[in-house]
């Protein structure tokens, strides 16, 4: 008899500590995308009692899905635009923390022999004004631009610093410049380094983080703000000693509601651990050097 | 018929008190044990349930923060009482003066986007430290805190953000970098605002 009540008393208490595992969604920029779900899997580890969704597809897809709360996080590898600011600010207040550095990378198809480009050249490529490789020194190639969809947020990050120019300043600034509608639309990254890898004459925009995943298929081109400039390879060393000068942020967006997984994650990417994996991944970290406190207890 | 407690009783002995007490129980336990537990129940019901006093809850709030300096308090009832979620709001110098921010902090920037030298902690010897109540509970983690360091130099800001460690170690990490000094980052020859983030890491041997 006290066997059987034993028995009853240990499924009972087995049954209720059998906890139901929490979801916890991030969905946003391809750029991010690899390096996030390294990040998520170490998390995943650590803390047995979620279970990490991360989904891609570009910056807006991530924004679109907070402002509609069916993601916890928005993975966003450009700023934010002052309309999504609002949406974002209306029911709780927007949280944004930059993880990592990118260095957007121009790249070409491995056999391209043009090493360098500078910002006003790429504009003129991505718009429509230089047709062929010819007109840069290289093989009579005619110039067949890959660029991401308007979900992109790297998309949107080049066309306004360098198809819009805004980086040489307010004088070159031109808002009403865009992508040449000839260009070839990749839905994602996958697609995009396919699609440059297996096109002569192709020239395409990616982060360095997955430019480097995809090794010697592209090609990375050198890159300078003015032709003056020394052209720089984009690289975490150059993104750290500010040589190379087309860096941006890279944010986990959301919204301030005491989460308990939120915080968590939040936490676990910005700690030592967590940036370790975000320079792993290829790109460069963005909290300094942890700061130890110990004690005797 | 003559009961068996009662055959204990010598004859012609008067019954002291405590016994005829004990019998009647005995002889009514049932009715007893609800009667003893009713009387506890209205006695819960009644110190738990105070009575509410006509009493203005403010003036409770006026009462209990008169030592503080400078505090004044704000009825959210009040016709000129900006709408709020209908807390009573406490306000000091401090908090005024954390209202009026300092324009600095929403035009701060990063200085590796921007391109500008990262600033340099020129106090690393002034570090966070173990609050007694995080030590005697066993706390440890990693806590991350956002930091706004000023072309001066000073922090103008400092936050926790993400999960909270708790009993002291957020206040004890955000008051040990107010009082920090940095070299500021410099862009283009001038220093600018910049935001950085800063993990703290408590361990206990």
């Amino acid at each position: 008899m006290k066997i059987k009540i034993i028995f009853i008393i240990l499924v009972i208490s087995s049954i209720f500590s059998c906890k139901k595992k929490e979801a916890l969604s991030l969905a946003g920029s391809e750029t991010m995308h690899e390096m996030i779900l390294l990040v998520s899997n170490e998390f995943a580890k650590e803390y047995t009692e979620y279970v990490p969704d991360v989904r891609g597809g570009g910056s807006r897809i991530g924004i679109t899905a907070l402002i509609a709360g069916i993601t916890d996080i928005a993975m966003v590898s450009r700023d934010l635009k002052p309309e999504e600011v609002l949406d974002l600010n209306k029911d709780s207040n927007l949280e944004e923390i930059i993880i990592g550095y990118d260095g957007a990378a121009i790249v070409v198809h491995s056999t391209n022999p043009i090493q360098k480009i500078n910002l006003e050249i790429a504009s003129d490529i991505f718009t429509g004004k230089i047709k062929n490789w010819k007109e840069l020194g290289g093989e009579d190639l005619p110039i067949e631009p890959v660029i991401r969809n308007k979900n992109s947020g790297t998309g949107l990050f080049f066309k306004e610093h360098v198809v819009q120019k805004k980086d040489l300043g307010e004088k070159y600034y031109n808002p009403n410049a865009d992508y040449n509608p000839q260009s070839i639309v990749v839905d994602d990254n996958i697609e995009l380094i396919n699609r440059v890898a297996s096109t002569k004459g192709a020239i395409s925009y990616i982060g360095m983080g997955s430019a480097g995943q995809a090794g010697s298929r592209i090609k990375l081109l050198l890159y300078s703000k003015k032709e003056t400039d020394e052209p720089i390879l984009p690289s975490i060393e150059n993104v750290f000693n500010r040589k190379y000068r087309l860096a941006r942020g890279l944010y986990l967006v959301y919204k301030n509601e005491n989460k308990k997984s939120v915080d968590e994650f939040i936490s676990f990417a910005t700690s030592e651990k967590g940036q370790l994996l975000v320079s792993k991944s290829g790109y460069l970290r963005s909290a300094l050097e942890e700061v130890q406190v110990k004690a005797n207890q | 018929m003559v009961s068996s407690t009662e055959t204990e009783v010598p004859k012609g002995k008067k019954r002291s008190l405590r016994n005829k007490i004990h019998r009647f129980i005995e002889r009514n336990r049932l009715n007893a044990g609800i009667t003893i537990s009713t009387f506890i129940q209205l006695g819960i019901l009644f110190f738990w349930q105070t009575p509410e006093l006509d009493v203005n809850k403010l003036d409770h709030l006026v009462e209990e923060v008169a030592f503080i300096d400078s505090v004044s308090i704000k009825d959210p009832n009040m016709a000129d009482a900006p709408p709020d979620d209908g807390e009573v709001e406490l306000t000091d110098k401090k908090k005024v003066q954390e209202i009026k921010e300092d324009p600095r902090i929403s035009g701060a920037e990063d200085a590796a986007i921007s391109g500008a030298t990262a600033p340099i902690d020129l106090s690393p010897s002034l570090r966070p430290e173990y609050t007694d109540q995080a030590r005697a509970e066993g706390i440890t983690g990693t806590l991350t805190l956002e930091i706004i360091i000023a072309d001066s130099g000073e922090v103008l800001q400092a936050r926790s953000v993400g999960r909270k460690l708790g009993f002291g170690l957020e206040e004890q990490a955000v008051s040990t970098y107010r009082r920090k000094k940095f070299a500021p980052s410099i862009l283009d020859g001038k220093a600018i605002t910049v935001k950085v983030l800063v993990p703290i890491r408590f361990s206990l041997n």
